[in-house]
């Protein structure tokens, strides 16, 4: 048998005694750095040979494995889901209190910079598939009239007319900020970071 | 089934990151039914077997709540999610057991059923699977978090409580049984 | 004041402004907004048997109540949190209490529940 050409896998051996010399360990780094430089004592080796095929064989399986591990773990069901959002602190992100005036000029009244986020964020609903994600405001909203740049980022669906869709988006944010703060909005900033497939728009209509 | 699908099932996992960190729990909830599954099974695999995967997942995902406004790369957050997973499942391999147990000793595996699977994809990385589950504990907890979870030796090292040199000699063990194991079934 | 006279007027407060239109929750201050499940739901979660969520303190310049609110969208925060504004201050009153310094925080709005199948509102308004 030329075993060369034609290792026979059924052969491999594990030990040095039967790599040569070398260790596994030698191998595995050894198809670390991609066989480079070759190494003739390892390539010349019939046992290092079948060693390193079947940790090849080995690293190839491995990037799999997680993924056909998930694909059998059922979907979480919705109570578990649930269960995990009823175990979570809201109040973690509620950020800075933003002054509102009111008619009265000494009622102390207020809105967390979460809440406005939250509201901002629910702006999406006139642009279908728009989705709005981070959201931040420049300038100090602590001090009464101090004016504040509002930014955002969106994906946008594929195939909505995005300067249409922004243009959209910022009156109908615009808007709400009218009406839950009197934050002294200078500019709303929207950045579409990028666009999304709507992959499956409602189930049940196929 | 899945509840009504709302846009954010369609973006991606930064937009959906971003949004959560803000402290939207809808978002929030889209990465929870995405990336339970990935999870779960990294969890089941470090501690195969036990009933324990699905409070580790559960614990850190309320990790990762919290810490989520500190994420740098919020497009890498499955990646991020796995690292809380595997040290949650960590702290039950630590808990669970003395510390000296994992220095190496060459306790043979009890023979664990694996679940029934479906059809596999591919039968190798059937057998492999197989193969991982029937290695010693601690070869077994080194070569997950080295190949599935991405650890680097020191940090299997610190996360394991055992020395480098213990690391790299549980690895090359593993490598080797699994091999061997893999040979055999093919 | 008395501790249970506080309390009893926190109590009130909370009432009054819970049973305000465009109001759907009134949260424990200071922190707590915890445990509202889905943003969208009614979170009146065990409204009863527990201390008000309406924080009272009596300061250096005088009492003061702490309210945190959760608001309809389509009531507007900036409106209703200055009507609970004003329905707590006539509570005090009734309580014989003035120059209680009242504080209203909008900590969460809710949103209508609009589906995407329906008109989406003019943007030129």
């Amino acid at each position: 048998m030329n075993e060369y050409d034609s290792p026979d896998l059924r052969s491999l051996a594990t030990e040095p005694e039967d790599l040569d010399g070398h260790t596994i360990e030698e191998l595995f780094d050894y198809l670390d750095a991609g066989r480079e430089p070759v190494d003739p004592s390892i390539e010349g080796s019939a046992g290092c040979r079948i060693a390193l095929e079947a940790l090849t064989r080995l690293r190839e399986l491995t990037p799999g494995l997680l993924a056909a591990d998930a694909a059998e773990e059922p979907e979480p069901s919705e109570s578990w889901v649930q269960s995990i959002l009823s175990g979570i602190a809201l109040d973690a992100r509620s950020g800075r209190r933003i002054p509102v005036a009111g008619r009265v000029p000494e009622a102390d009244l207020g809105i967390t910079e979460g809440a406005v986020r939250g509201a901002i964020r629910a702006a999406e609903r006139v642009v279908p598939g728009i989705v709005v994600g981070k959201c931040r405001f420049d300038g100090d909203v602590t001090v009464p009239g101090a004016p504040v740049r509002v930014r955002v980022e969106v994906s946008a669906p594929y195939g909505v007319p995005i300067p249409d869709a922004v243009h959209r988006l910022r009156a109908e944010i615009e808007r709400r900020l009218r009406t839950h703060t009197t934050l002294n909005v200078s500019g709303i900033d929207i950045e579409v970071r990028d666009v999304h497939e709507v992959r499956n728009p409602k189930e049940g209509d196929r | 089934m899945s509840s009504t699908r709302s846009p954010l099932d369609d973006a991606d996992d930064r937009i959906i990151a971003d949004r959560a960190a803000d402290g939207d729990t809808v978002a929030f909830a889209v990465l929870v039914r995405r990336h339970a599954p990935v999870m779960r099974a990294y969890a089941r695999r470090l501690l195969p077997g036990s009933a324990d995967v699905d409070d580790v997942v559960q614990d850190a995902f309320i990790t990762a709540w919290d810490q989520l406004a500190a994420l740098d790369d919020p497009g890498r957050v499955r990646s991020w999610l796995l690292r809380i997973t595997g040290r949650k499942a960590i702290d039950r391999i630590r808990s669970s057991r003395p510390l000296a147990e994992l220095d190496g000793a060459e306790l043979p595996a009890p023979e664990r059923l694996s679940p029934p699977r479906r059809a596999e994809a591919r039968a190798g990385i059937a057998a492999l699977g197989e193969a991982i589950n029937r290695l010693p504990d601690a070869q077994r907890e080194c070569w997950v978090l080295r190949e599935l979870g991405e650890y680097s030796y020191d940090e299997i090292s610190e996360e394991l409580g055992i020395p480098v040199s213990t690391v790299r000699g549980l690895l090359a063990r593993a490598r080797k049984d699994i091999i061997v194991r893999m040979e055999q079934w093919r | 004041m008395s501790e249970s006279t506080e309390q009893a007027v926190a109590a009130d407060i909370e009432a009054a402004v819970r049973a305000l239109p465009g109001v759907t929750g009134v949260f424990r201050s200071g922190g707590l907004l915890a445990k509202l499940v889905d943003a969208g739901a009614e979170a009146l979660v065990a409204a009863e048997q527990r201390a008000p969520f309406v924080r009272w303190e009596t300061g250096e310049t005088g009492p003061r109540a702490d309210v945190a609110i959760g608001v309809r969208a389509s009531a507007g925060a900036a409106e209703t949190s200055a009507r609970a504004h004003e329905v707590a201050t006539v509570i005090c009153r009734e309580h014989g209490i003035a120059g209680a310094d009242i504080r209203v925080t909008v900590v969460h709005i809710d949103e209508d529940a609009v589906r995407a199948t329906d008109p989406a509102p003019s943007a030129d308004s």
